[in-house]
């Protein structure tokens, strides 16, 4: 990881961490793209890692893209689709607890080229 | 140099001038997360700024999510604008640039309104609980002024130069007028609303105000007919408020229950023939209305 990718990690734990704070109910979902990975971090509320669900991915214009299970790594990694249109990642574990982050196409863009500096 | 090339050269010296002028007169792109807010920035930024607050007509802004390219759109613009309190859930879950978040609800934090806290525990998650604060804060007009001097400030900021003060003292003195109407609205009569976000206005004007928790503008359920008796076992009302006009059923059933009817629009959602002031002092004369009447 590079320094400007650890700084991007770094800024979206605090992310995360924030919007664990402020829903106490809702799950938080943070992802960012490294290369031709897509990286996801999940939460609970309380900060624990969720061990079973489901990633899901969709283009920009809503279409389901895959489905993806949840293994309990800390970040799960997942092959990066077609984003030209952006991807929307939802995490899903049950009983109510879902929630997702959006990547626009100028988010990925970015975060691509800033691997390759 | 001939007169030809001379000429040549004051039309691009010309075209030059203009190219740079365009440029430093683009307007400033302001994006909102509610009309209120939008209504406040067009007063205030005038033909220097181009407003746009793209949730649809019938959308709750609160909830709406909107699409990719829409928050593309959000990311380009020059000042986004928001309600803070969590209001526009969807803004954690996208990355906005923090050089164009405007958060008008910044220094407000000792007069916002804690809702319940909710602590239960379900799934693999363990024990966790909610706190929220209510987030309707504008009802509060001293609050509204805050957020329109936020908003001021932030245009000021972002076109480096002055608007004129006159656009922030007019806008003032009609939210000075609102808070006057809300004054004198008659005290000691119960109020029931359909949805729980009148917590500002009840706070601020000392009005009793409960409330049940109804889809806008959907007829009303069995369910939600219970809910609403329950209240009224515990406590007899004069009033019910809708947040939005209410199907036929639903405002012949409240008429049943001998309660009087009234729209107070919260001035968030797009929709409204009216502007944030105009909606408010029509949503205060009909609520004064129901309240004096028999």
């Amino acid at each position: 990881m590079t320094f400007k990718q650890s700084i991007s990690w770094l800024i979206g734990s605090l992310m995360l961490l924030l919007a664990v704070n402020a829903y106490g109910h809702s799950l938080s979902v943070f992802a960012w793209v490294e290369g031709d990975t897509l990286m996801v971090e999940t939460r609970f509320a309380s900060g624990k890692i969720p061990v079973s669900g489901t990633i899901t991915l969709y283009d920009g214009y809503d279409q389901k893209l895959s489905d993806h299970p949840i293994t309990g790594e800390e970040v799960e990694r997942l092959p990066l689709p077609n984003w030209e249109s952006g991807l929307k990642v939802e995490s899903s574990t049950g009983d109510g607890h879902d929630n997702y982050w959006i990547l626009t196409p100028d988010d990925i863009r970015q975060q691509r080229d800033q691997e390759t500096q | 140099m001939n007169l030809k090339n001379l000429s040549l050269a004051t039309a691009l010296l010309a075209g030059s001038f203009a190219a740079t002028n365009a440029q430093a007169e683009e307007p400033v792109t302001v994006y909102t997360v509610t009309q209120h807010l939008a209504d406040f920035a067009e007063r205030l930024g005038g033909d220097a700024i181009n407003v746009t607050f793209p949730v649809p007509e019938g959308q709750d802004p609160a909830f709406w999510r909107p699409s990719i390219a829409l928050i593309a759109d959000y990311q380009q613009a020059d000042l986004i604008l928001l309600n803070g309190v969590d209001y526009a859930q969807w803004v954690r879950n996208a990355s906005l640039p923090r050089r164009a978040l405007v958060n008008t609800a910044r220094g407000l934090d000792d007069q916002l309104i804690r809702t319940d806290t909710v602590t239960h525990s379900h799934g693999d998650g363990g024990e966790h609980s909610h706190a929220s604060t209510a987030t309707h804060l504008w009802l509060n007009f001293d609050l509204a002024t805050a957020q329109a001097e936020a908003v001021f400030s932030a245009l000021n900021r972002e076109l480096e130069s002055d608007l004129p003060d006159s656009n922030l003292d007019e806008l003032k003195a009609d939210l000075t007028e609102l808070n006057q109407l809300a004054e004198a609205l008659p005290r000691g009569h119960e109020i029931i609303t359909s949805h729980p976000r009148y917590q500002y206005l009840a706070d601020r004007y000392g009005l009793s105000i409960r409330s049940v928790n109804w889809e806008a503008g959907a007829t009303p359920t069995e369910e939600n007919w219970a809910e609403l008796d329950a209240l009224l076992d515990d406590q007899a009302a004069k009033v019910f408020i809708w947040e939005a006009e209410p199907a036929t059923a639903g405002d012949q059933g409240i008429q049943n229950r001998n309660l009087n009817s009234v729209v107070f629009a919260p001035g968030d959602r797009a929709g409204t023939d009216s502007d944030f002031i105009e909606l408010m002092r029509q949503n205060l004369a009909a609520l004064q209305a129901a309240l004096e009447a028999e």
